[in-house]
């Protein structure tokens, strides 16, 4: 069922709506969480609150892109989930936190809500400056979590390309991060 | 501000971003760059594919150079340097046929061109190279009598000691043919084609003796080298014998000596016998078809191709003479061609003198076969070819591919030759016994056949005759059939014509012409069967015919056997049964009233080889008996009493297979005169 006929559902209050969201998207979701939580009974409650997540948006929202949409939903509900677990295993999540980390001078104190707003502002501007190929790379990485060697696959690249690419993102991200003034 | 900020926050920058990255979307990654890479393979591929594909099925542009437009005020500039030449208007006719058979021969793109040429030599398949070549052993020693000659014929009123006996049974009375055999009341002169002597014996019976042996020999290597094309004259007087055949000779130019073939006829005289010398020689390039002995003119016909040409070199597209000074190019006046050439061979004719070999005219014929038939004043050439005729059946379209002849008569006598007339017959010729000449009428006897194609869409290249059709349109093969003409020689039309007389599919085997009444066999050789046919032509507007019916055998030879009766010498139900029939005219039918045959053996379809005497009822021939063990060549005589034929001879002549068309035979008193190679045998059949 196309993305637009599953939206008319959601906004119908129908309840097949999440049935035809779920045939289509389920195994996309649980993969998405999976790479964040590495735990395929966390992966299904994500998924699961994916489905309520979304049908708690929709409407008002109306996503133009249903897939990117459930993406965004459940990689942050997978990362909620991630930080109530703690998990301390080098999971793909413990890796890329450990690489941004070298974005900022420290990785203490919360973040407030006008800072979140101008660091999403900030990468905004940031992917906007990057090549294509890098910034596709860039998010793989740290938006879908996957592998380096993964990506090293899907671009033909060694992973030595793939990870020497990363550092002089993040190294670019950095310099930018503190142009636009970002908690230097 | 934590890293895992910027881990949350990239959750929420532009959807545009993330939807670029989604590694499940085609494009981005490995998906992306492996397809990529597949999609550039591929492209390249069919890039290669499609050039590839051009480059060998892309027609090639036939948008020919328009020939018809060519003309001595536009012409091609491989001949603008010869603008002044004699021989223009025959170097553009050779120049447009050569570039038509280009047009017609040359493949249609580069697949037909280089491939079709490798799997044709991997397949070892040859293609048909076209042309009809000369094969002048069997256009000379051609079956069948057209016209009465007597056995014993003498051109001479004088019968002096040593004078000339005609031993040739001659087409046309007066037009001698030259053969392997000749004599006088005194001596036969007999040409061994395979040694190249020429063997002289006395006629005393039973002391008959070899009374010489000359070695042809004119001082040009191997001359005369072709066993089966020498042939000799004898003159009227005894005295002087012309030789003729073909050899190899030498030409003189800027590169030095060139060998070519030739033609070439030696002048001997044998008034004494056991003292032949050689006393002129006369050459032709080209190769020897055949000669005849008018009133002390030789008539010499001999055939000349034209190879590739180079036109600043005349001698690569025209025959030339040797008269004793070397070969010289034929002037261009001499030389006949039609408007379209069909090929390039040309027979030549050339008229010597008999005692000196003096050249008296010669006539370069561009096209013409080696089918020639000379009559008292006439000599007619015949030209094959394919021609195509339109028309429609019902209202459906058709086209029809059939062989045609045109016949060219050239005239002759003192003076030299005179262009006469030509005539378009459907149908080939299948000898110069398919054609004579009565009272200002040509006779002419075809076999007819050709190629149909009806429906569909049929067009016709007019520059080659090439005709192309679509998948609708159905060729089916006009099936064979005979016909005879009637031309009126003063007007060159056709007055009188029976058309498709045979059963379909047979071909014309033989032809005589005796006066008003024609006789015709026809056959489907495949199945040993014939008709005869009696034509009476007296009425040339009602012309009428009887016939045998369907007999077993075929006749390749008919004779006018005199009183009349028909003799047929051929087949019977095979290859190796010889069959000789006698028929008559019986009312409404022709009827066989005595037949022989013999099996298991072969013989020779050559009408020279077989002597035939009208007036004691004689036929004889030599055959190559395969019946037993100790069987060999023989010589059969057969008489035919009026009821039946009657073996009278049956000679041996050894254990060897040697070729039966080689065989001669005479009747000089009681005595039976055989030849054959170097044996000899004179047998007495009568007491």
């Amino acid at each position: 069922m196309e993305d637009k006929k599953i939206v008319e559902l959601f906004f119908e209050r129908s309840e097949t709506a999440i049935a035809e969201t779920a045939k289509k998207y389920g195994k996309y979701l649980r993969h998405i969480a999976f790479r964040i939580l590495e735990n395929e009974q966390d992966s299904e409650e994500i998924e699961n609150d994916t489905y309520l997540r979304a049908w708690n948006s929709i409407p008002p929202k109306k996503p133009e892109t249903l897939r990117i949409f459930l993406a965004a939903l459940c990689r942050n509900l997978a990362l909620n989930r991630y930080d109530e677990k703690k998990a301390q295993k080098r999971s793909a999540t413990t890796l890329a936190l450990e690489e941004l980390s070298e974005c900022l001078p420290d990785g203490s104190g919360d973040g407030e809500l006008g800072e979140s707003l101008a660091l999403r502002m900030a990468l905004d501007s940031f992917l906007g400056m990057l090549e294509s190929r890098q910034r596709i790379i860039f998010m793989q990485r740290y938006f879908y979590l996957c592998r380096i060697g993964e990506i090293a696959r899907r671009h033909g690249m060694k992973e030595s390309a793939v990870t020497m690419l990363l550092f002089r993102t993040r190294k670019m991200l950095k310099e930018h991060l503190h142009k636009e003034g970002i908690d230097l | 501000m934590k890293n895992k900020d910027i881990l949350r926050e990239l959750g929420n920058v532009d959807e545009k971003y993330i939807k670029e990255a989604d590694p499940a979307a085609p494009g981005t990654g490995r998906g992306s760059h492996f397809t990529k890479k597949l999609a550039l393979i591929a492209a390249c591929a069919l890039l290669v594919t499609t050039f590839a594909c051009l480059w060998l099925f892309l027609p090639y542009d036939r948008a020919d150079e328009d020939l018809s437009a060519l003309n001595e005020n536009n012409l091609p500039s491989e001949l603008e340097s010869h603008a002044d030449s004699e021989y223009l208007d025959l170097m553009l006719a050779f120049y447009k046929f050569d570039k038509s058979q280009q047009n017609v021969n040359r493949p249609n793109n580069n697949f037909e061109n280089y491939i079709e040429g490798i799997l044709d030599s991997f397949f070892d398949v040859f293609a048909n190279k076209g042309g009809s070549g000369a094969v002048f052993d069997n256009a000379v020693m051609a079956p069948g009598a057209s016209s009465p000659s007597d056995g014993d014929y003498y051109y001479g009123a004088d019968m002096e000691e040593g004078s000339y006996v005609e031993t040739t049974d001659n087409q046309v009375a007066g037009v001698i043919e030259a053969d392997l055999f000749k004599r006088t009341k005194t001596h036969i002169f007999y040409l061994n084609r395979m040694s190249m002597n020429l063997l002289v014996y006395s006629i005393e019976g039973e002391n008959s003796r070899l009374v010489s042996e000359y070695k042809i020999d004119h001082g040009y290597e191997n001359m005369f080298s072709e066993l089966y094309s020498a042939q000799i004259f004898l003159s009227e007087d005894g005295k002087t014998l012309t030789v003729l055949g073909s050899g190899i000779g030498y030409t003189e130019n800027e590169s030095g000596k060139a060998k070519l073939s030739v033609a070439m006829l030696l002048s001997l005289d044998v008034s004494d016998p056991e003292n032949i010398t050689k006393k002129a020689h006369f050459a032709i390039t080209g190769d020897y078809l055949s000669a005849r002995l008018v009133d002390d003119k030789i008539l010499l016909m001999s055939k000349y191709y034209v190879g590739k040409i180079d036109y600043d070199n005349e001698a690569s597209f025209l025959p030339q003479i040797d008269t004793g000074n070397g070969f010289e190019v034929m002037a261009a006046e001499d030389i006949i061609f039609p408007d379209k050439l069909t090929s390039k061979y040309y027979t030549v004719v050339t008229q010597v003198d008999m005692e000196t070999l003096a050249l008296d005219g010669a006539a370069g014929c561009l096209c013409y076969s080696e089918n020639v038939y000379v009559s008292e004043n006439k000599i007619f050439l015949t030209r094959d070819y394919t021609d195509y005729f339109e028309g429609e059946d019902d209202g459906v379209k058709y086209v029809e591919n059939k062989n045609v002849t045109e016949i060219f008569a050239l005239g002759y006598g003192e003076g030299g030759f005179a262009k006469l007339g030509c005539v378009t017959v459907d149908g080939r010729v299948k000898d110069q016994y398919s054609l004579d000449e009565y009272k200002g009428v040509l006779r002419v006897v075809t076999t007819t056949s050709g190629t149909k194609y009806i429906g569909g869409d049929i067009t016709v290249n007019a520059k080659d005759g090439v005709i192309e059709y679509d998948g609708d349109a159905i060729a089916t093969n006009i099936a064979s059939n005979a016909a005879l003409y009637c031309i009126d020689l003063s007007t060159w039309q056709i007055v009188g014509e029976v058309r498709d007389f045979a059963p379909d599919g047979e071909t014309v085997e033989s032809v005589r012409f005796d006066g008003t009444n024609a006789y015709v066999c026809t056959a489907v050789v495949i199945t040993f069967t014939d008709p005869v046919y009696f034509f009476d032509l007296s009425d040339m507007s009602n012309i009428t015919y009887t016939d045998t019916g369907v007999i077993e055998g075929y006749s390749s030879s008919l004779v006018n056997f005199g009183d009349g009766f028909l003799l047929g010498i051929g087949y019977g139900a095979n290859r190796n049964t010889l069959k000789i029939e006698v028929y008559v005219e019986n009312g409404d039918k022709v009827e066989s009233i005595a037949s022989y045959e013999r099996e298991y053996l072969s013989f020779s379809e050559d009408y020279k080889s077989y002597f035939i005497d009208r007036e004691r009822g004689l036929v004889g021939l030599m055959i190559e008996d395969y019946s037993n063990v100790q069987a060999g060549n023989r010589y059969i005589l057969l008489t035919f009493d009026g009821y039946k034929l009657v073996e009278v001879l049956d000679e041996s002549f050894g254990g060897l297979y040697l070729g039966a068309s080689a065989a001669r035979a005479a009747l000089a008193d009681d005595y039976f005169y055989i030849m054959f190679f170097d044996e000899f045998k004179a047998v007495k059949i009568y007491n």
